[in-house]
């Protein structure tokens, strides 16, 4: 992780079931914490406004994402679909 | 200022006692927050729960916030409050009832003489259902025969066959109430019989004395016309009169007959509803004696009587709540004792004592808990009375031989919890410590009658205190100090050695007496020293609860706030090796923070959540990041690797 200038832009896919939800500020988007199905480790993933979905985000739902490692190693939601 | 150093000291002293109390009490304390094999007995246990209760007390009287001088006056409230407790906790011995003891001590039943019993009361309860009630009363009468039935069950047979006999007298009463009722229906046929023959008879005088009148009777007197001979002047013989008179009376006696015979039925019906009324509610209020006496499986079998005795199919509220609850605590002690047993097999006897006694509260007859075995039993009778003489102890101050049976127990009952009778050593013994202390002050001050009941408080509240012989010796005599001091304690507080400030503050406290500066760097020093004291003994119940990541976490914070000092640092870095890899995840998540890569930080701190979710470093990192990638106000909080070293 602590290299993430390496991996700047980069896009990665991402199955995960929602952890926590830490805030959602209108302008920005909702910042949850994902826990990836395959290594069990949390993930913090900022959702932009643009991409958050019309429907809710379900603790028990496993959703597929593709996510993007930008500024300051924030992991962007790039698409965010349930699987 | 005249008292300074008595309030200074009064304030932070008390301070101590408030904060070892605090932790004690509060919910994330380590011996609840711990590994969880700590249990505590729950209240309604009279043993272990009487013990709950009193120590309980003690953490209620806290000393209550406020100024140094109220401070002051919540000692001697603290004083006080203990006695009480202690008083409380002496008379734990009262509330272990003679019967559960004397029960602690007798053999196991054989499981075959249990079971007999036990099917011979699903075999009645079975015969009451298919309303075969003689051979229900015939295992009635066997269950009887079991010496902790103790002939209960012969009682509700007699109880039974009452209630027959009341019915056989219903139904000689039914009977004599058909022959009434034939009776009276006889006595209105012969009425109107009667009634047709007096009627025939008035009609025919009437007639005899209109024919008889159109001849003229001009005799002179005629008063006694009806005893004229008959034939006589028109006048109606003395024979129809009478006749007719006795007609009259025969009617009128079939008439009271009649009257007579219904009012016997109405009564008859009356006392019947009135005899079956009152068996009614005895046998209810026998149901209620049953379940008060908690005699269950009685309750249980004389409620399902009722139903059929009474013939309704619904038992009445009050009788249907003891029934259901008879049977529901009849089955929670069959499985309790299998779960005592259980406990006991893994040294829980706390809990196991917990749920012996209160069972036998419940039901002390019943014939599931006759298959404890004694040598489980004893241990527990060895619980409770180790229980007593931890009390006893207490109230004695004899810590040392409570620090033995304190060990002891912890040895034999895996569940036993022991941080609240070692609170309250610590807190007596400090409490001790501190009054010497005045005194000490005192006797420096030249007030002698204030050392002396200071130090006779010492000495009361720890006859043992190996501290009160030196004490007494030295403790008296003053001795002017104040210049050597005034320079020790300026060199202690510019080297921020708060805890040399800590250990000297009775010399200390009288050299800075009117120094505002000096005053407020003591206060200042004594309130780290009490901080970080606090920080460690909490951090030491963690540790000593298994949780080294909070027991870390703990002293971390209290460093934060005083870097230099040694123990600090010293705990610290121990615990770090222990918790390494927690403090790992905390200090990459704060280097990443501080070079501004807030979602790399905001990741490891996650992941030190996962480790530790009551860490507030972790919590406090995850929310002021959070605010900072939403943009949102963030709250005054440090980062956590701010002062590490």
């Amino acid at each position: 992780m602590e290299n993430y200038e390496t991996l700047l832009g980069g896009r990665f896919h991402l199955n995960a079931t929602v952890d926590a939800e830490l805030g959602t500020v209108p302008d920005r988007g909702k910042l949850v914490v994902l826990r990836d199905s395959e290594s069990k480790k949390v993930v913090p993933v900022l959702i932009p406004t643009e991409v958050i979905p019309n429907f809710a985000l379900s603790k028990s739902q496993r959703y597929n994402l593709v996510i993007e490692v930008s500024r300051s190693g924030i992991l962007d939601a790039v698409e965010l679909e349930k699987e | 200022m005249k008292q300074f150093e008595t309030l200074i000291l009064a304030a932070f002293l008390v301070g101590s006692f408030q904060s070892v109390f605090a932790q004690e009490a509060a919910p994330e304390s380590p011996g609840e927050a711990g590994t969880g094999t700590t249990k505590e007995v729950p209240a309604k246990d009279p043993a272990p729960g009487a013990s709950k209760d009193s120590l309980g007390y003690l953490y209620n009287e806290k000393p209550k916030d406020g100024t140094a001088a109220s401070k002051a006056d919540g000692v001697s409230e603290m004083i006080n409050g203990k006695l009480m407790a202690l008083d409380a906790i002496s008379s734990v011995s009262s509330l272990v009832s003679p019967a559960f003891e004397a029960y602690l001590s007798t053999e196991e039943y054989p499981p075959d003489l249990i079971q007999a019993y036990e099917d011979a009361y699903d075999q009645s309860v079975e015969s009451i259902r298919k309303r075969d009630i003689s051979t229900a009363l015939g295992l009635l009468i066997d269950m009887s025969g079991y010496n902790w039935d103790t002939g209960a069950s012969e009682q509700l047979v007699n109880r039974v066959i009452a209630v027959w006999d009341m019915r056989r007298n219903q139904k000689d009463l039914t009977a004599l109430n058909e022959k009434l009722q034939e009776k009276a229906r006889s006595a209105a046929r012969n009425f109107d019989l009667e009634s047709d023959a007096v009627m025939k008879k008035m009609r025919d005088n009437d007639r005899r004395t209109r024919s008889r009148g159109g001849n003229g009777d001009k005799g002179g007197d005629d008063t006694n016309k009806a005893f004229h001979p008959a034939g006589g002047g028109g006048m109606p013989s003395a024979t129809n009169v009478v006749d007719a008179l006795i007609g009259k009376m025969n009617l009128t006696e079939e008439y009271l007959r009649g009257l007579e015979s219904r009012a016997k039925v109405v009564l008859n019906e009356t006392e019947m509803k009135a005899a079956e009324q009152k068996a009614r509610e005895d046998f209810s209020a026998y149901i209620k004696v049953l379940h008060d006496g908690r005699w269950l499986h009685q309750t249980k079998l004389a409620a399902d009587f009722y139903r059929v005795l009474f013939g309704d199919g619904d038992l009445p509220v009050g009788v249907a709540e003891m029934s259901v609850k008879s049977g529901e605590t009849l089955q929670r002690i069959r499985n309790d004792v299998k779960v005592f047993a259980y406990k006991a097999e893994k040294d829980e006897i706390a809990s196991a004592t917990s749920l012996l006694a209160e069972d036998f509260q419940v039901a002390p007859n019943h014939p599931a808990l006759r298959l404890v075995n004694r040598e489980n039993k004893l241990r527990v009778a060895n619980y409770i009375a180790n229980l007593q003489k931890l009390q006893n102890l207490i109230e004695a101050r004899d810590f040392t031989n409570l620090d033995e049976l304190l060990s002891i127990m912890e040895s034999e009952v895996k569940d036993f919890d022991p941080i609240k009778p070692k609170a309250i050593v610590r807190a007596v013994k400090r409490e001790s410590q501190m009054r010497l202390g005045m005194a000490k002050l005192y006797a420096q001050q030249g007030k002698l009658e204030d050392a002396l009941s200071e130090f006779k408080t010492a000495a009361e509240a720890w006859p043992d205190n190996p501290d009160l012989d030196a004490a007494s010796e030295k403790f008296f005599t003053s001795q002017d100090v104040q210049n050597k001091s005034t320079v020790e304690f300026d060199r202690a507080a510019k080297d921020r050695n708060y805890r040399r400030i800590f250990e000297n503050s009775l010399e200390f406290g009288v050299a800075v007496k009117g120094d505002q500066v000096r005053e407020d760097q003591m206060k200042d020093a004594l309130e780290k020293v009490r901080a970080a004291e606090t920080a460690l003994e909490k951090a030491k119940l963690f540790e000593q609860g298994g949780d080294v990541y909070g027991s870390w976490e703990t002293v971390e914070l209290a460093a934060k706030e005083w870097p230099e000092d040694g123990e600090l640092n010293r705990r610290r870095a121990e615990l770090s090796m222990q918790a390494s890899v927690f403090v790992s995840k905390l200090s990459k998540a704060s280097k990443e923070e501080l070079k501004g890569h807030d979602g790399v930080a905001l990741a490891y701190f996650l992941n030190a959540r996962e480790d530790y979710p009551m860490s507030k470093m972790a919590n406090e990192g995850i929310k002021r990041i959070g605010d900072k990638i939403l943009g949102r106000e963030p709250e005054v909080t440090e980062p956590v690797g701010s002062t590490s070293r």
